[in-house]
């Protein structure tokens, strides 16, 4: 096994005859009847789940909480809605889509992605932007606690050269680390603005641009 | 064909206000006007039907990602760069900042400083990092307009003077979406069916209910009184104007509640909006974007102006509407914070507004609450002035925005201006004010002469004798923010001292004395100017016993 966190890995059915994962001899859902069980979850949660068209799910499982969810805000009226879940274990996913369990309607699912990866994915950030309800699998949440608390808690480096990597422009990239001794992109703006001379580089300004730009005294101004 | 991008990283109502100068450049055919702005004033901008392309910048997104932790520092600059790589692919004729911010600044530079074909009008910034304004009158716009309180020139003039243009004779249009044309078309057409009675003309009246300030907004009480007042008169009938937010909705709901849910409330997002003011009789409104849609769809208004914002600068372009404010000398601005900030405007000024709209001759024998105003568009010499044409006359706030505005033409432009008539009965106050002028100007010149003498003196460069200069310099720039006229020079000194590239002390020191005398020059002619006024003041106040009346105020009546 490579996936995250998992020593061992198993499908069996649940009395109702619904399949469900079993992972390090956890069951990620019920053993009863799993969509039962799904249904009391978003129903205790309806009111979250429907606060905002955008809903982070932590743990996939078999994903019956994830179409109930779907469902859930599909009839909300929103003009749109979207759906994203975090699963650590890749197999789980591949199962549940072999399985045919998940309506994918609206929905992405990253499933096996080492954190840095997720917060390096614009898809990902772009949706983090949208401010989503995060909602918890909690057989998941608990199974893969250390995870999903890294996921949450997770600080990206401000080290230059990360910021470098995430420059699509090579120029401006060779740039940045053309300033050896400013480890991180404020250090490299504020070098420019106060003893950089003369500013002669289009980089110079786009990066006083920036700098003004992103000062936290900016005030969002409404409409 | 000449490419002209004009960056305006401001407010809604700025991206409206600069149709005009927008509708002025393309007097020339061979020009194409694109406009570059924050992502949120994209509806605003969709609406200039002159624009030939939109660049945005969004900036939410990227604040949000620099500033929040989770987020690489690399992924809100790579988004910056990615929004202003398309600016750069072009040759820009001319760069227009108009922004008055930091950002429009560097912006400019990045897309002039680097290629010879390309000019600026506003700010930008130099190799050296310090502020390079295009002429002076990017100097007023971006240095004197947003310090000086009582605004001499109105924000389009400023434009079209920095820019060398003549203001545009064809008015410069709005895009109409047919659909929601025929709906509002459709919808007034009932209204007025239904709200008419017999043998009237039914005016409707739309009254904006919120901006994005608090302190801008007109009150909750003053709103449903004037609601009450509109209903009783037959031939009026108000609605409310919302936005889509849900916060303006419930505002407007709450209001509705207090009438039995009779009101109509009109709720349109900025595509629409043209569509449901052109349609309007009337239009009242606090200091917002409206008021900007409001006079390109040529609709009269009442502006209820309240808040810090700098009054008039934006005032109303129409000349058929009226602006209502409390008394300048009781207005406040940003940096008034322990200035007591109390609303003298009632329901029965603004009202009484409404009435003059419809029936100017009113005016004459209007009586508004003590100490609000009434203000109207009055072009002077082509240029947007206004009087107050009832209410309360601030005297000393009005000659200083006056003799202010005849200040800058005549440094700038060379340009004379007429003084305004004094009335008899004004003549002490008048006196008073000039004395007091005079006062501010002997006082920034002394400070002048005294930091002019510890830089003469800085010959053996002690450290002493450099904070000794320093701390005169500083004392004489604590003058610009008097709100004096000979603030105006000071403004234009300490502009001028910012522009100054950084070198040594020595190379730095001539040059700051060079800049010394030229304020001293400029004191000289504002100084002459007050003179000149006065002079003509005295002479009216002799020969002439029956001087017009164009600036009385209330207490000397």
């Amino acid at each position: 096994m490579t996936d995250y966190n998992v020593n061992s890995y198993s499908v069996k059915s649940s009395k109702s005859g619904h399949k469900i994962p079993v992972i390090n001899d956890i069951h990620l859902h019920s053993t009863y009847n799993p969509i039962r069980e799904a249904e009391s979850l978003i129903d205790q949660n309806s009111t979250l789940i429907k606060s905002r068209p955008n809903l982070l799910i932590l743990g996939l499982g078999f994903g019956y909480h994830v179409n109930l969810a779907n469902k859930l805000l599909a009839s909300a009226q929103y003009n749109s809605y979207h759906i994203m879940v975090i699963e650590p274990v890749k197999r789980t996913f591949s199962d549940c889509v072999t399985l045919n369990l998940l309506d994918r309607k609206n929905t992405s699912i990253y499933a096996g992605e080492k954190i840095e990866s997720l917060y390096a994915n614009n898809c990902f950030t772009d949706f983090l932007l949208k401010a989503p309800t995060v909602f918890a699998h909690p057989s998941s949440f608990n199974l893969h606690n250390q995870y999903f608390k890294d996921l949450l808690a997770f600080e990206a480096s401000d080290d230059i050269s990360v910021t470098a990597q995430n420059i699509n422009d090579q120029a401006l990239r060779n740039y940045l680390l053309s300033f050896p001794n400013h480890q991180t992109l404020d250090r490299t703006m504020d070098y420019i603005k106060i003893e950089k001379h003369p500013i002669n580089s289009e980089y110079d300004h786009l990066l006083l641009a920036f700098k003004h730009m992103i000062t936290p005294s900016t005030k969002l101004e409404s409409p | 064909m000449k490419r002209i991008l004009i960056i305006s990283l401001r407010r809604l109502g700025d991206i409206y206000s600069v149709a005009t100068t927008i509708s002025a450049l393309k007097a020339d055919n061979n020009v194409k006007v694109d406009l570059l702005i924050y992502k949120e004033s994209i509806p605003a901008a969709q609406n200039l039907s002159a624009v030939n392309c939109i660049y945005s910048i969004d900036r939410k997104s990227i604040v949000t990602k620099k500033n929040n932790p989770i987020f690489q520092d690399g992924m809100a600059l790579n988004e910056f760069q990615n929004n202003i790589a398309r600016l750069q692919k072009i040759k820009w004729s001319k760069v227009i900042n108009i922004s008055n911010d930091t950002v429009g600044s560097y912006l400019t530079s990045l897309l002039t400083n680097f290629d010879e074909q390309s000019s600026y009008a506003g700010l930008k910034f130099s190799e050296s990092n310090t502020t390079t304004p295009s002429n002076d009158w990017a100097v007023v716009l971006n240095d004197i307009l947003p310090c000086f309180k009582h605004t001499p020139f109105h924000f389009q003039d400023i434009y079209h003077k920095m820019l060398n243009i003549s203001p545009s004779t064809s008015k410069p249009k709005l895009k109409i979406n047919p659909q929601y044309e025929s709906i509002a078309r459709s919808n007034f057409q009932s209204i007025r069916q239904n709200e008419t009675f017999a043998n009237t003309t039914l005016k409707i009246i739309g009254i904006q209910l919120k901006t994005s300030s608090d302190l801008k907004d007109i009150p909750f009480n003053t709103i449903t009184e004037l609601i009450n007042l509109i209903l009783d008169t037959p031939d009026l009938y108000p609605v409310l104007l919302i936005s889509t937010s849900k916060e303006e909705k419930n505002y407007a709901r709450q209001i509705n509640s207090y009438f039995d849910n009779r009101l109509i409330a009109i709720e349109s997002d900025l595509c629409a909006l043209n569509s449901v003011i052109t349609k309007l009789d009337l239009l009242i409104t606090p200091d917002t974007v409206t008021k900007h849609i409001a006079d390109l769809c040529k609709t009269p208004l009442i502006e209820v102006s309240l808040g810090p914002s700098p009054f008039l600068k934006q005032g109303s372009t129409n000349d058929q509407s009226l602006i209502i404010t409390n008394s300048l000398r009781y207005r406040f601005f940003k940096d008034d914070k322990d200035k007591p900030q109390h609303n003298h405007i009632t329901a029965q000024d603004i009202f009484l507004a409404t009435k003059i709209i419809f029936k100017p001759d009113l005016a004459k024998s209007a009586i508004f609450s003590p100490n609000v105003s009434l203000y109207k568009l009055k072009s002077n010499n082509g240029y947007t002035c206004y009087d107050v044409i009832a209410g309360d006359n601030s005297l000393r706030e009005e000659l200083s925005r006056q003799i202010a505005r005849n200040y800058i033409l005549t440094k700038i432009d060379n340009i004379e201006f007429s003084y305004p008539n004094i009335s008899l009965s004004c003549y002490q106050t008048t006196k008073k004010w000039i004395l007091d002028e005079k006062h501010a100007i002997a006082e920034i010149s002394r400070r002048l002469l005294k930091t002019l003498r510890e830089l003469i003196q800085l010959a053996g460069i002690s450290n002493q004798r450099k904070d000794r200069f320093v701390a005169a310099l500083d004392d004489l720039l604590l003058g610009c923010d008097d709100n004096m006229l000979s603030s105006i020079p000071l403004l234009f000194f300490r502009a001028r001292l910012e522009s100054l590239p950084k070198s040594s002390f020595i190379k730095s020191s001539s040059k700051i004395e060079a800049l010394l005398y030229v304020l001293k020059e400029d004191l000289q002619e504002l100084t002459s100017n007050i003179k000149t006024f006065e002079t003509s003041l005295i002479r009216n106040h002799n020969v002439c016993k029956k001087a017009p009346q164009q600036i009385v105020p209330r207490d000397e009546l």
